[in-house]
């Protein structure tokens, strides 16, 4: 099958960046949500 | 007062409701007929294509339009306390849910009937297999008010609700959708026999709509 | 749960789905028929079967809320993140399907029972993250996710159902038989279960990091709350009220 690799590259390219997003997101939102539940406590 | 009694006292005040007001038939109608028009324009119309595809777009203005006559329905509870007023009516729950989902069905059905006939002529649609028409669209029409009346009472009080019913309804819908437009496709064919196991799959469905509606209407109208 | 032990559990995540590309993209064969495209199905798979995992969970989930003697605000978070991230999944399967499409049908969408319900799922769902995003008190906004969610997945093998039996009439024998032609044996085989169980793993990670912001994020609100009330009672003793 022709380019079948860029087909390959494409699906899991874009897997990887779509998890990698969301993986990113929940670490950065619980690191800023830590920091304003923490800052509070004074 | 028996549940049936119960029921048909919520419907008749919500038909009593629209007969006073006329939304249904002066906004809700002639959105319905919009619709219709809008699809000739839309899809560059010509004698062949349209018939071909009236089945669908025929229910597609319905279903349309049920979205406006759900947001309808629940929003004549809000003015005047009217909510805790069905709270506290001491009604059971799931006769509320079969009464307001009975106006509903009510409404559409009477919408489809005129939008019907509307389709007939404008898009040149020959009819045959009159029973099995009727028969689909009864049972594509109960379980679309059903269905509707649940996600209508699980958004109520919602700010959000005109924007998030139509998210809610139209895709846990699509059965119905499916089911109604490939019955009218198969009778208006001529072949009736194709039709019937489609209108098994919407009584199906409105059976099943209809009774999670009545187990789930009481305790979402309760409030916390 | 300990710094290094939460360190331990995504490393291994990591590992696991490493591996599974080392297996995917290198050591497995390429299939007869569809070549190397197949790799592809080694990514499809595993996130359509972590869609279905997440909706089930988040139907258990919400069961498990509304039964009175159960009920746990932790339940109804759990609901809301599995089915948060099993949206994500749903859109990944269907763009990776999407593309998996094109070279081994030729085009990048039909109109097949899979697909459509999976379109219809993703909708479905996306819907009931919207219903999340509403509601005054924790307790209502549980009720009607709750109920959203079951008849959600009450929904889907209806709406398979009536589109399966949609597609089987178009079955004109055309090109289009997108079963699994894929006739998968020994390393292929170990790979596609493998793929499935690492990505297992990485849903119950981020589950797990997803519950962890839902309540941190409840805590939030309750700050807020506290703070605003706290402040309305500052202003009104000043005013003397």
């Amino acid at each position: 099958m022709p380019h079948a690799w860029s087909y390959v590259g494409a699906g899991y390219g874009i897997a990887s960046a779509a998890l990698a997003t969301y993986t990113t997101w929940l670490f950065l939102r619980t690191r800023r949500l830590r920091r304003a539940l923490g800052d509070a406590d004074d | 007062m028996s549940f049936l009694r119960e029921a048909l006292l919520v419907a008749g005040k919500d038909l009593r409701i629209e007969r006073r007001s006329r939304v249904a038939l002066a906004q809700i109608l002639p959105f319905g007929g919009i619709v219709v028009v809008m699809f000739a324009f839309a899809l560059d119309a010509d004698r062949t294509s349209l018939p071909a595809a009236a089945p669908g777009l025929f229910w597609t203005a319905v279903f349309l339009a049920a979205v406006l006559a759900i947001g309808r329905s629940f929003a004549v509870e809000e003015a005047n306390r009217a909510r805790d007023g069905l709270r506290l009516s001491g009604l059971d729950g799931g006769a509320i849910f079969v009464g307001k989902a009975l106006a509903i069905a009510v409404e559409l059905f009477l919408l489809e009937v005129v939008l019907g006939a509307a389709v007939i002529a404008l898009y040149g649609v020959t009819v045959s297999g009159a029973l099995v028409l009727v028969c689909a669209a009864l049972a594509a029409t109960v379980g679309l008010a059903a269905t509707g009346t649940v996600y209508g009472v699980l958004a109520t009080g919602l700010r959000a609700r005109d924007t998030l019913v139509p998210l809610l309804v139209l895709p846990a819908v699509t059965p119905v959708l499916l089911g109604g437009s490939r019955a009218f496709a198969a009778a208006l064919e001529g072949s009736s026999s194709d039709a019937w196991p489609w209108v098994q799959l919407l009584v199906a469905f409105s059976v099943l709509s209809l009774a999670a509606g009545t187990m789930a209407f009481g305790p979402l109208l309760e409030e916390s | 749960m300990s710094v290094l032990r939460r360190y331990w559990f995504g490393a291994s995540v990591v590992v696991a789905l490493g591996i599974t590309a080392l297996f995917a993209l290198w050591l497995s064969p390429p299939d007869a028929e569809q070549g190397d495209v197949v790799r592809l199905l080694y990514l499809h798979v595993p996130t359509i079967w972590i869609a279905f995992l997440g909706f089930f969970v988040t139907a258990v989930a919400s069961v498990l809320w509304l039964v009175p003697r159960t009920r746990r605000t932790e339940w109804d978070l759990l609901a809301g993140a599995s089915a948060e991230v099993g949206v994500v999944f749903t859109g990944i399967t269907l763009v990776v399907g999407s593309i998996w499409g094109r070279p081994t049908w030729g085009t990048y969408w039909v109109w097949d029972a899979r697909l459509t319900s999976t379109a219809i799922l993703f909708f479905l769902y996306l819907g009931y993250l919207a219903l999340r995003r509403t509601g005054s008190t924790a307790e209502e906004r549980g009720k009607r996710c709750a109920i959203a969610a079951l008849i959600a997945f009450a929904d889907v093998p209806i709406v398979h159902l009536s589109v399966t039996w949609w597609q089987t009439l178009h079955q004109s024998g055309t090109v289009f038989n997108p079963n699994n032609n894929v006739q998968i044996h020994g390393s292929m085989a170990f790979t596609l279960v493998w793929a499935v169980a690492a990505f297992t793993l990485f849903y119950v990670y981020l589950v797990m990091r997803r519950l962890q912001l839902a309540e941190l994020e409840e805590g939030l609100e309750e700050r807020e709350l506290e703070l605003a009330i706290a402040e309305r009672q500052r202003v009104e003793q000043m005013v003397g009220v």
